[in-house]
């Protein structure tokens, strides 16, 4: 079923607009800060490319998190993910990134996120908000623990 | 921010609806769980009330740990509604592996199904045929609740009637 919306670039044009207001201020971005919006837009690319490998790589094998999960129940939970979405896109925010004697950093976003499969053809929509703790293990950031939920929900 | 989240989400569902995609419902990713009543207790004896704690087993197949946002309910006993309601959840079921979870729910069997309050307290039967069916909701981004349905026989212990 095809739908078109006459109106539809205006949510974008305002998303963006949004989002250069927020990038505009406050003072300028210090490199640890740079370097964890750089990891966020990787990690990104990497999702809607479905390329499971680099995400996994961000990961530290120190990873845990409060809902029990280690990196090999999110790297099954990434392979379930990207068998079945046959196209994802995000829409991420980061609302704060705070570093920590520039070793350890805590990101938290938001984002939307959508998935079509070819099975039902059917598609889905959501929005999380994510709070990311990192490290810097070698030269590069690595996640080592999580907290989410859906936007107006408890993180956990 | 909140609005600006608000245009965010439905910038990307306009997206997606202007992709040709929108054209049923969304398929879950995961693989749906198997939830079993395990335990019908009562925990209290008013004049108008009883008060049940109902425990339930709930086995996740799939390989990753599946976080349970809310369980949506509904138990005949008997062929009789027994209890219904939702409740939130932060339970998180292990990767192929199960986890249980009890509600406690208050009811007026007099009035509701006198009839089975006669079975309980028959003291007669141990076991009873129960139904479940419900929905969980999945704390997972883009995975749509996952509804559930079981039936077989309880054991009860109906001296405490």
């Amino acid at each position: 079923m095809m739908i078109t919306l006459t109106r539809m670039p205006v949510p974008f044009v305002i998303a963006a607009f949004c989002g250069l207001l927020m990038a505009g201020c406050g003072e300028p971005a210090s490199e640890p800060e740079e370097e964890l919006r750089a990891w966020v837009a990787t990690g990104v690319e990497a999702a809607e490319d479905k390329d499971r490998r680099t995400i996994m790589s961000m990961i530290s094998s120190a990873y845990a998190d409060a809902r029990g999960n280690e990196p090999g129940d999110l790297d099954n939970l990434l392979r379930i993910y990207f068998l079945r979405q046959n196209r994802i896109v995000l829409l991420p925010t980061i609302d704060e990134i705070t570093v920590y004697d520039e070793t350890a950093g805590k990101i938290d976003l938001t984002v939307g996120m959508a998935g079509t499969n070819d099975r039902m053809l059917g598609f889905s929509a959501d929005a999380y908000r994510f709070v990311l703790e990192l490290e810097k293990d070698g030269g590069d950031w690595q996640l080592i623990s999580a907290r989410w939920g859906g936007l107006g929900d408890e993180l956990r | 921010m909140n609005y600006a989240r608000r245009w965010v989400t439905a910038g990307l569902v306009a997206m997606m609806c202007a992709l040709g995609a929108c054209a049923s419902l969304p398929e879950s990713v995961i693989s749906p769980p198997e939830v079993t009543l395990r335990d019908v207790e009562i925990v209290g004896l008013g004049f108008n009330n009883q008060t049940f704690l109902l425990s339930f087993d709930i086995k996740n197949p799939n390989p990753f740990t599946l976080p349970i946002k809310h369980v949506r309910y509904g138990v005949k006993l008997d062929g009789q509604r027994f209890a219904s309601g939702e409740t939130p959840s932060k339970i998180s079921v292990p990767a192929s592996r199960s986890s249980e979870f009890a509600i406690s729910v208050e009811l007026d069997l007099l009035a509701t199904a006198p009839k089975l309050l006669s079975i309980l307290r028959s003291g007669v039967r141990g076991e009873i045929p129960y139904a479940l069916d419900g929905e969980l909701g999945i704390d997972l981004p883009l995975t749509p609740p996952v509804a559930y349905r079981t039936e077989g026989t309880i054991s009860l212990n109906t001296s405490d009637f």
